[in-house]
Order: structure tokens, then C-alpha cells, then sequence
């Protein structure tokens, strides 16, 4: 044996020893040391917040775009007198074309002018403008002549389109009107006409009937030189006849949808989505909470058994709610977003063993071998966790079988759930051991995970907005839980029922 | 003249805890060398040294803000001891030695041959031993773990430790006794 002198002689040779460290284990130790970059929930929760707020402007942009255009069709639609029978109305487009005229010219003759406003408009429009009170008011433009067109063909295209407004103010014309005294006020008009116009001037003469209306709303309030030399001849313009007129291409969606009722046959009644339309709604969802074990330990430590493998135990029954925007982006379908709340529970118990012998015996076979018998140390775990999600969801839905007052829908979505707070009761061979609080401050976005949601969906109806539906739907997670901390990974899914009322609105 | 300010140990450790990586550095220049010698006399193979001394110079670095005073190279080496225990533990072999037959020899003295040999070869005829032999007698007769806390560590009786030491002892006597003859000759 040795002597401790020996024994302390060998201590110190061996605490005297150095060896070479490994080459290139810094720089594998320090990039394993460096600190990771976890993203700030809100960072992290940036990119779909950006894309809900773009999602909003669309939607609130939209409606100025497509209000002229729906409006251009209801104007193109409605039955409009013949000139011939609208001497007033002649008398503005003839006011028009005068001015369409080159200046130059002075005639004030109504000559038909093909070419585009646009192209004329500097003739006017660069014009040293002015207010000028003083100036004598012009004689209005019924003296001049006006071709008499009785039959649609023979009139000449630009008197028709009611694109000849022409951005100038109304405003009495500066100094070098005395070169042009038959015209001295021009004024912005335009005049809702119906004609084969193609799409385009359509939309134009929609939008163009638009401001005539809001200009003869927001007359009062033009300044009083305007009101002085324009106010006479409004007043005369504005016959029953044409009010009529005006009218008629400021009706409202839901009038020309009764005039369209009134007129048609009636056919078997079928809700199908506006172009415009979108929804907002809130929503509870009972959920229950499936899971699928993985494994995820290292080697040495086997886990012999789960004792909670049941899928049906009431501890796992969690709920969601929350709120939704969608809106249509092709006939029935809408891209759907939201936000969730979900609480969800979890109970999960197991026997684990890391390989080392609790006891052993020896025994030998009649044969001289010595036979060892080991029975390995094991441990049982329960794990009781409650988790409340924050997410973020993105889909889309496609209703189908639209019916008056029902419909069923499909929808598919995909989003982001950020653990918010969660904790887990750890039981160790039933003593309780300690309660972990997530997410941990060194890496909040522990346990967070995607989910993939199915569901199909019945809509009824309520009142004239809203819509109430249940959707019994399907949650995956990517993503396990216990991932880091045990040595086993739950994969939940959840088996739910959506219920969610809507508001639809359509602008 | 441009003067050299060499940092001390407490301020390479207080670097480290703010995260410092010129200090992280520091430190492993500091103990590497010696580090990695713990980890080549734990095991049998450079390759499992190099594992072991990676692992735990990385838990060093990690728990350091845990570290609360005391021998700091204590603190260190515990670490890379345990660390190699536990690397021990994944690889064992149940057919280890279970022979507990008391051992009992008496030899001649292997002083002189201790004091000859240097450090390194002193390590090579120790790395000679068993697994279980090299284990307990680096805890006992290196580290100064006594049985009790050996016992603890590698979750065996305390007869079992004070067995394996004896092996352990006569294994290197007996390894030193054949490296004086052959030297002799």
C-alpha cells in the first residue's frame, strides 16, 4: 500500500500539473457563452402588428376609392332626361364649351371641342386669377347659342362627358378678362349625364355628379364674391326638373337595391358578400387540451412509465377568447386577423430512473459464476401548469352555402402564442418540490409556440349586422412544452368550439 | 514607457459576471491549463477530456454570478470534478469491479520511485487504472474528498469507496514497482 507521505507526494505532483487546453476551445466556449438575442415581445410581436395596422388603413382608404366608382355605376343607371328637353342643363354644357375655347378667340362662339380638358386647361387654368368684386357679372350663357341636339348620335361626345370640369376656382378672372368679356366667370361643373361612357368615365362622371351636389350643399358658405355673381344664376338653374336629376345620381346604395327589387322577378334569396364588406367580432372558445408525448431526454435518464395518459381528464379543459377583424378579398373569402387570450391546463405524471442503483444483490450459480441484480433508483413526477397565452392569428375564411339568413364557413389559420405567465407545480414521489414561474427572465420567450387552427363553421344571421357563429375547430402547436425543463416534451392540440358574434359592416 | 496593468483575480471575476467577454478570456488563460489537467486525469482518452474541460468551463462561465466567495479555483476545479463525475457517470459500465476482498500486501516502499518520476508520467501510470480506481482515488487522494462525500458523488456505499481506494492504491504501487524495474534494467 502506499504511505500517505507517498499519497500527499503524488497530491502535489498531480495539482502541479498542467496540460495544454484544446486548440480553438475559446472561441467554441465563448460563442457558446455569448449572450443570446431574445427578441422583446414587442418585437417580436412588430411584424404581425404591422401587418393589422396596414390591413386598417386599406380598409379605411378603400372606401374613398370605391365610393365614386360604386356611385359612377348608379349614375350611368339612372334614366336621364334628353338634352333637348333641359334647356338649363344645356345652357351649363354650352357655358362649358364656351369656355373650352381658346380665349383667344373672344367669340364666345359654342364651338364643339375635341380635344381634352386636360390639354386646356393651362389656357385658363395659368391665368393671372384674382379676386376681382368689382367686375361687372357677365351675361349669363343662355344668349349664346346653343346647338338644338335632338338625337343622342349627333351630339358631339364632349358635351356629354362630365369630365369637362376644369380645375379653376370660381373666381372672377383677373385684368386680361377684358380681351374676353363674354367670359368672365368660370365656374367648376360638371353634369351627371348618362351615356355609353367606358368604365373609367363612368367612375369620372360619378365622381364629378358627387361634387355638384356637395357644391350646391356647400353653396351658402362660398365666398361672397363668388355668391355675388353666381348666386342669381344657381338659384335659376336649380329647377325642379334638374334637382330631380342631380338627385337621382346621389341615390343611395340601398335605393337603387330597391328600385332593382321592385323590378326584377323575384328569385330564390342568396346573401353573397359585398366587395366591400368586412367584420369585426368577439369570440369565447372552450377548449380542450389533447397532448402528444416526445421524448426529450438524454441518455441517461429513461422514463419508465406515464401515469396521466389519459386523454380525457377534466384538468385539461382551458378556454380562449377574443377578437377579430376580417375582411373580403375575393368573392366569399376573407382574410381574417386577431387577437386571443387562451388559458390552458395541463396534469402530467411519470416515473423516470437516471441509471443509478438503488440496490443490488449478488447471488452464485451452481456453476461458481457470481450473478449481480441491480434495481435502479426511479422517481415519480407529477407536473400540474396552467398557462395563459397571448396570440396573434392570421387566416382565412371562406363562407359557402350562403343562404338568406345563414351560412357556413371554412377557415384555416395560423398564428403566434406568447406565453404570458404560466407556472407548474413539480411533485416529486408525491412531495411537492417547488412551483416554476414562467416564462423565466433569461429567456421570456420560453415556451412560446405556433399553432396551425381548422374549423368549420355554421353563421345565422341577428338583427341586420351581426352574425353569430359556431365553429367547432381543431388547434395544433408547434411546439413542445416542458422542452427545456423535463425530460419528456408535451405536443398539445386542442379540439374547441368557437363561438363569435360579428358585426358585418360594408363601405 | 508603456506600463502593463495586469488585472487581479477579483476584477477578472467581476468582469465575468457582468459579462465581460475580455474578462471570460482572462479567466480561461487563467485556469485553462490547469483545468484540462483535472479533466485528463478523470478519464481514460484525451477525446473525453476535451469534452469534460468544454462543459464545464462553459457551466463555469454561466453560474458565475453563483460564485459568492472563497478559494475561486476551488469553486473552478469542483466543477470540472463534478462535471467529469457526471461524465462518468453517463459512460459506466455495470460490470464494474464488485470485489470487495479486503486487499493487504505488503511492498516494498514506493517513495523513491515517487519522487524520481515527474508529474506527467505520474499521470500516465494513473490513467492505467480502472475507471472506477482512477474515479475514487483523484477524489480521495487529489481532490480530498473523503468516503462519506465519494459515497455521495458517485452514489455507491462508503465500503465501496474505501475498497476501490485500496484497489486503487495497489494498483499503483504496483504499476510504480514494475516502472522502477524496468527503468533498472
Amino acid at each position: 500500500m502506499l504511505t500517505e507521505k507517498e499519497l500527499e507526494e503524488i497530491r502535489r505532483k498531480m495539482l502541479e500539473l498542467e496540460e495544454e487546453p484544446p486548440a480553438g476551445s475559446w472561441q467554441q466556449i465563448q460563442a457558446e457563452i455569448k449572450p443570446e438575442q431574445h427578441w422583446h415581445p414587442l418585437w417580436w410581436l412588430l411584424p404581425l402588428l404591422l401587418l393589422l395596422i396596414g390591413l386598417g388603413t386599406y380598409q379605411w382608404m378603400q372606401p374613398v376609392l370605391e365610393a365614386g366608382g360604386e356611385q359612377g355605376k348608379q349614375a350611368a343607371s339612372q334614366p336621364v332626361p334628353s338634352p333637348a328637353v333641359e334647356p338649363e342643363k344645356h345652357q351649363e354644357q354650352n357655358e362649358q364649351a364656351a369656355v373650352a375655347t381658346s380665349p383667344a378667340s373672344g367669340t364666345g362662339a359654342a364651338q364643339p371641342d375635341r380635344h381634352p380638358p386636360e390639354r386646356r386647361q393651362p389656357a385658363t387654368g395659368q391665368q393671372a386669377f384674382a379676386p376681382a368684386p368689382d367686375l361687372p357679372v357677365v351675361a349669363p350663357a343662355a344668349d349664346l347659342p346653343v346647338p338644338a341636339f335632338t338625337n343622342r348620335k349627333q351630339v358631339p361626345e364632349l358635351l356629354f362627358v362630365p369630365l369637362l370640369e376644369i380645375n379653376t376656382p370660381d373666381l372672377t378672372t383677373a385684368p386680361d378678362s377684358t380681351d374676353r368679356p363674354s367670359r368672365q366667370v368660370i365656374r367648376k361643373r360638371s353634369i351627371p349625364v348618362a351615356m355609353n361612357f367606358s368604365a373609367g368615365k363612368k367612375r369620372k362622371a360619378a365622381r364629378a355628379a358627387k361634387a355638384e351636389t356637395n357644391e350646391g350643399s356647400a353653396g351658402a358658405a362660398e365666398p361672397a364674391t363668388t355668391a355675388k355673381t353666381t348666386a342669381a344664376g344657381l338659384k335659376q338653374k336649380k329647377t325642379p326638373d334638374e334637382e330631380l336629376a342631380l338627385g337621382s345620381a346621389t341615390l343611395t346604395d340601398s335605393a337603387v337595391a330597391a328600385v332593382k327589387k321592385s323590378t326584377r322577378p323575384a328569385l330564390p334569396e342568396k346573401r353573397v358578400s359585398s366587395r366591400n364588406e368586412w367584420t369585426a367580432g368577439l369570440y369565447f372558445a372552450p377548449r380542450y387540451a389533447f397532448r402528444k408525448f416526445v421524448p426529450n431526454a438524454s441518455d441517461d435518464i429513461l422514463i419508465t412509465g406515464v401515469h396521466s395518459a389519459n386523454q380525457l381528464d377534466p384538468e385539461r379543459m382551458g378556454y380562449e377568447y377574443g377578437a377579430t377583424y376580417s375582411r373580403v378579398v375575393a368573392p366569399g373569402l376573407f382574410l381574417e386577423g386577431g387577437i386571443s387570450w387562451m388559458q390552458l391546463k395541463e396534469n402530467v405524471a411519470y416515473t423516470l430512473t437516471t441509471g443509478k442503483i438503488d440496490t443490488f444483490s449478488v447471488s452464485q450459480t451452481g456453476s461458481g459464476q457470481l450473478v449481480v441484480e441491480t434495481k435502479l433508483q426511479t422517481e415519480d413526477r407529477q407536473l400540474i401548469s396552467s398557462y395563459a397565452y397571448g396570440g396573434l392569428r392570421l387566416g382565412a375564411t371562406y363562407y359557402f352555402m350562403e343562404r338568406k339568413g345563414s351560412r357556413l364557413n371554412i377557415t384555416v389559420a395560423g398564428g403566434a402564442n406568447l406565453l404570458i405567465k404560466g407556472t407548474t407545480r413539480q411533485y416529486s414521489n408525491g412531495e411537492w418540490r417547488e412551483t416554476v414561474v414562467f416564462p423565466s427572465k433569461e429567456n421570456i420567450l420560453e415556451q412560446s409556440n405556433y399553432n396551425l387552427l381548422l374549423g368549420v363553421g355554421y353563421n345565422v344571421s341577428l338583427l341586420q349586422h351581426y352574425e353569430l357563429s359556431l365553429m367547432p375547430a381543431f388547434n395544433y402547436f408547434l411546439g413542445s412544452t416542458f422542452k427545456e425543463r423535463e425530460p419528456l416534451g408535451l405536443k398539445p392540440y386542442s379540439l374547441g368550439l368557437i363561438i363569435q358574434l360579428k358585426r358585418r359592416f360594408n363601405r | 514607457m508603456k506600463q502593463i496593468y495586469v488585472l487581479s483575480e477579483e476584477e477578472i471575476i467581476a468582469g465575468c459576471k457582468q459579462g465581460k467577454a475580455s474578462s471570460q478570456e482572462k479567466l480561461y488563460q487563467l485556469y485553462s491549463r490547469r483545468m484540462m489537467a483535472v479533466c485528463v486525469r478523470y478519464t481514460s482518452s484525451r477525446f473525453e477530456a476535451e469534452d469534460i474541460f468544454h462543459e464545464a468551463f462553459v457551466k463555469v462561465f454561466k453560474h458565475i454570478a453563483t460564485y459568492s466567495g472563497g478559494s475561486f479555483e476551488g469553486w473552478v476545479r469542483r466543477i470540472f470534478v463534478n462535471t467529469a463525475i457526471n461524465h462518468y457517470h453517463k459512460n459506466r459500465k455495470y460490470q464494474e469491479q464488485l470485489d470487495y476482498s479486503t486487499i493487504e500486501e505488503s511492498t516494498p516502499s514506493a517513495e523513491d520511485i515517487i519522487s524520481q518520476i515527474s508529474g506527467q508520467e505520474l499521470q500516465a501510470l494513473i490513467n492505467q487504472m480502472p475507471d472506477g480506481y482512477r474515479l475514487v482515488f483523484n477524489l480521495y487522494v487529489v481532490e480530498g474528498y473523503n468516503h462519506r462525500e465519494i459515497a455521495e458523488a458517485l452514489n455507491i456505499a462508503e465500503g465501496t469507496s474505501k475498497s476501490q481506494l485500496a484497489k486503487a492504491k495497489s494498483f499503483l504501487k504496483k504499476t510504480l514497482l514494475k516502472q522502477q524495474i524496468s527503468e533498472a534494467c
